[in-house]
């Protein structure tokens, strides 16, 4: 496993330095940011990392770089850093999935165990996208009968109500979900009722689609 | 002043009667005025003329065919001079019909009346045209030059008309005088009547004058004395007692003429020596008084003589006096005047003789500082006693090295007990009196109270100061944020440094780097403090040459949180200037009321619009502009001239003093500020700031 990676991101110069060190101290590898936009536009390296952000940045500030992340499906975690105990900014930075809102000058300790905390997120977050990568393929590669089927299993279905939608047979229904359960890579129905709920298909839980829409590329 | 309201009248009447172009706003009723006035002349001169003739007549005592007092040329001459120039043919055509009617009663052949009617026209014209000569305006006796101008131009007329009127009498054969006889007989009587009559004339008291408007105390001491100097002339020369015959007794009536000429000037002089004349003459005339000692020809030679001498001494003696009281009344409003400004600016002024220590006070005194006129001190040493004992010493050294240096002029500032013990804020000015060998001999010096206008400078440097605060307190935000990104990196840096001599390894170079980094960060910290401590402190002005960039860019980074917050895109841009010579706090002080004021007025626009630009130029040689422009909604034209008064606002919760402060900060340092609207919308405010002079450390007197 590589090194975690911690992206700082703050218009101080010296404050980015010193972070830098305290960080890299620590064994972290450090990446440092003037601004939101040179944070945007930089390379991204595949291993762990998270973010430690400046909330007061010039031009765009640190809660909407957190937003504009989202849009872009990068959710690394984010430990913010503010000059000032900003009630509202921080309500809503954590309510955006923030990991901390640290204020400045921030201790060593506080400092530490809220990146470690973040890449322990950051490899959760990871595997669970991996996961739900893996399931996408398997459900991009239904056929659009199967996938009809499919959201009809997982609805709780008898063969016999299912035929009857689709204007098919029970027989043919049996052998298209013979098809769903191998394509998805299941060996029960419980399974496949598990793996939707984790892609958030065909059930009413939608709530929190556009994390994941799904026309959207996977997470590179 | 007096004198200037007795010939306006005059002038104005002048005018009617000459019928100027610029009086004439209605012709008709100028005309009826000219003529009215004619008519009056004329009028007056008849009546005067006839009157005098029958009195000249009574006044003829035989054999000589000339009277002892001849009044009709005087009272012809007396009228030359008090009507203008245009208006003399009405006078002597209206002493025509006069001086028929009363030659002709007394039977004399019409060619001899004739005769003296040109030669006494002739009299007269000669004295009124070299009185007009010499002085152009209406004469009055109330100068000595007048009077003797006019003796003289009097006398002239006389002596020249008596070779014509002599040559008539014998081209006539009227009498059996010769030509000589004649003369002199007429020479003397006109002489006597033009000095009798013609100031009786022109001081008669006339519109406006101070004897019409006499109070009645006035009007009874002028009774009484017209009643004493008949009584006594009557008694001295007319009365026909034995004891009148004794000659000393002429003096007899001379202090009255004094009083006369004494209380009632030329007019009351006049009018006296009148009565006098007419008087010895009818006496002596009659055989009685003083003068009457032998032939009725021989006595009026006396009563001549003693008339021509005694009526020019008493026209001179009136004119002098007249003289010396309007110079007295000049000096006396001149110092009504000053004491009238002394009591307006509530200074105080005194004269000290350097010599004895004697103190003499002018205007109100010490009144200002509550004390009655006799607690003024008298002497240097009592003043000094009112003065602040810790301010005495400095005072007097002030004084005393102005006396003994070659100085004119000294300033000083003490504190002077008020009577009730408080203690006033003076500003003393001195002027130093030196005599030709240039040794001080009085010293004049001005006491201002200048309590107040301290009292208002120590207010505006508190409001100043205020202000400051205020600002500051919009900048807390900027000033926590600016401290505390130092002391942040400082405390990290001090973690990280830690964590190396944790590490055990070789570390040095790192360590010693972090501790750089320490310090320039702690100095980074201690820079800003130095910055708000400025604002927050109370001070003086404080004037030095300075960068004008620097100091832009710091107050941009002070307020560039606070612009975040607002949603203010801050931007600046420099031309190349020199050093500016100001305070630099004040200026930060204005830049930052000017920036707060520009973000206030875009609060309702949406951000992107929100755009605030800083500029430093130099338009002028001398000066920096300074200017800060917003997009805002702009300064309504009616607020533009009232923008920097005190209390205007148009701000809700705004008090109006903001910009006050700023003009006045300005102001100290010899800068000047204005508002005006950008032609895109929004407003620019812009200050300038004296360059400073080349070499930099020296300034500018003027902007202190």
């Amino acid at each position: 496993m590589s090194i975690p990676l911690v992206h700082i991101v703050d218009d101080d110069g010296a404050a980015r330095k010193a972070l830098g060190r305290v960080l890299s101290g620590a064994g972290f590898e450090t990446r440092s940011y003037a601004s939101a936009a040179e944070f945007l536009i930089a390379e991204r390296d595949e291993g762990p990392s998270c973010l430690v952000l400046d909330v007061g940045l010039p031009g765009m500030s640190g809660v909407e770089l957190q937003s504009a992340l989202a849009t872009r499906e990068e959710m690394p975690p984010i430990v913010f850093l503010t000059g000032r105990g900003d009630v509202v900014t921080s309500v809503r930075a954590m309510k955006a999935g923030a990991v901390d809102f640290l204020t400045k000058p921030v201790r060593r300790d506080a400092l530490l165990a809220a990146v470690r905390v973040a890449l322990e997120r950051d490899v959760e977050q990871r595997a669970r996208h991996e996961e739900l990568r893996i399931l996408r393929g398997r459900l991009d590669r239904l056929t659009v009968r199967e996938r009809e089927v499919f959201d009809r299993v997982i609805q709780g279905k008898l063969n016999k109500q299912i035929a009857d939608e689709l204007g098919t047979s029970v027989r043919t229904v049996k052998a298209h979900r013979a098809q769903v359960m191998s394509k998805m890579e299941v060996r029960s129905i419980a399974d496949l009722v598990s793996a939707a709920a984790q892609l958030e298909v065909g059930s009413q839980a939608g709530e929190a689609r556009h994390f994941l829409p799904p026309a959207a590329e996977p997470l590179q | 002043v007096r004198d200037v309201k007795r010939t306006i009248p005059w002038f104005r009447s002048a005018a009617w009667v000459e019928g100027s172009g610029s009086e004439a706003s209605s012709a008709a009723s100028t005309s009826r005025e000219r003529v009215r006035a004619a008519l009056r002349i004329g009028i007056l001169v008849f009546c005067g003329y006839y009157l005098g003739a029958r009195l000249g007549l009574a006044l003829t005592f035989f054999p000589t065919p000339v009277s002892v007092l001849w009044p009709p040329n005087a009272i012809l001459l007396g009228a030359l001079l008090i009507v203008p120039t245009s208006q003399w043919r009405i006078v002597v055509a209206a002493a025509l019909p006069a001086h028929l009617l009363a030659e002709l009663q007394g039977g004399v052949p019409i060619p001899m009346v004739l005769c003296w009617f040109v030669s006494n026209v002739t009299e007269a014209l000669i004295g009124a045209a070299c009185v007009r000569a010499l002085r152009p305006a209406p004469i009055h006796f109330d100068s000595l030059f007048n009077v003797i101008a006019f003796l003289l131009a009097a006398s002239l007329g006389v002596f020249l008309s008596c070779f014509l009127d002599a040559a008539f009498v014998a081209l006539n054969g009227w009498g059996h005088s010769g030509y000589w006889e004649v003369w002199r007989v007429r020479l003397l009587s006109n002489v006597t009547a033009a000095l009798t009559f013609v100031p009786v004339i022109v001081t008669w008291p006339r519109r406006d004058s101070e004897l019409r408007s006499a109070k009645p105390r006035r009007a009874f001491e002028a009774m009484v004395l017209a009643a004493a100097l008949f009584g006594v002339t009557a008694l001295v020369f007319d009365s026909g007692l034995p004891m009148s015959v004794v000659p000393a007794l002429i003096y007899l009536p001379l202090p009255f003429l004094l009083w006369a000429a004494l209380r009632f000037g030329p007019a009351g002089a006049g009018i006296s020596f009148a009565i006098v004349a007419i008087l010895v003459i009818w006496g002596t005339g009659h055989g009685n008084g003083p003068l009457a000692t032998n032939l009725p020809s021989e006595n009026a030679l006396s009563v001549q003589i003693f008339l021509m001498f005694t009526g020019p001494t008493l026209l001179c003696l009136a004119a002098v006096l007249k003289e010396r009281t309007r110079a007295e009344q000049q000096w006396r409003m001149s110092d009504r005047r000053f004491d009238l400004v002394l009591e307006a600016t509530r200074d105080a002024v005194y004269e000290r003789d350097i010599a004895t220590g004697r103190v003499w006070w002018s205007g109100n005194g010490l009144a200002h500082y509550g004390y009655r006129q006799d607690q003024w001190p008298a002497d240097s040493a009592s003043f000094l006693d009112l003065v602040h004992p810790q301010d005495r010493e400095r005072l007097t050294r002030a004084r005393d090295a102005a006396v003994k240096g070659k100085k004119q002029v000294w300033e000083s500032e003490f504190r002077l007990r008020r009577s009730d013990g408080s203690h006033a804020q003076v500003h003393e000015q001195g002027l130093i009196v030196r005599d030709p060998d240039g040794k001080a001999v009085q010293k004049i010096v001005i006491l201002m109270d200048v309590t107040e206008r301290n009292n208002s400078e120590a207010l505006n440097e508190r409001l100043a100061q205020a202000s400051r605060m205020t600002a500051m307190g919009e900048l807390t935000a900027s000033i926590a944020h600016e401290v505390n990104q130092p002391m942040s990196a400082i405390l990290s840096n001090v973690d990280a440094a830690e964590m190396l001599l944790e590490s055990g390894r070789q570390t040095s170079g790192e360590l010693r780097e972090i501790l750089n980094d320490i310090r320039d960060d702690d100095l980074r910290a201690c820079e800003i403090i130095r910055h708000i401590r400025g604002l927050a402190t109370k001070r003086e002005i404080d004037c030095e040459p300075f960068d004008v960039h620097e100091l832009i860019l710091a107050v941009l980074r002070l307020v560039g949180t606070t612009a975040k917050m607002r949603g203010v895109t801050l931007t600046s841009a420099f031309g190349d200037v020199p050093h500016v010579y100001g305070d630099r706090i004040h200026v930060q002080q204005v830049l930052l009321n000017l920036i707060f004021n520009a973000m206030d007025a875009m609060g309702d626009l949406p951000e992107q619009e929100r755009r605030l630009q800083v500029t430093a130029s130099q338009l002028e040689p001398e000066r920096v502009t300074i200017r800060v422009r917003d997009r805002g909604h702009g300064i309504r034209p009616e607020h533009l001239a009232r923008i920097f008064d005190s209390f205007f606002t148009t701000k809700k919760e705004g008090m109006g003093l903001g910009l006050s402060i700023a003009r006045s900060l300005v102001e100290a340092q010899g800068g000047t500020i204005r508002a005006e609207n950008n032609p895109g919308g929004g407003a620019t405010f812009s200050f300038t700031l004296p360059v400073a002079a080349s070499g930099g450390a020296e300034s500018p007197a003027e902007s202190r």
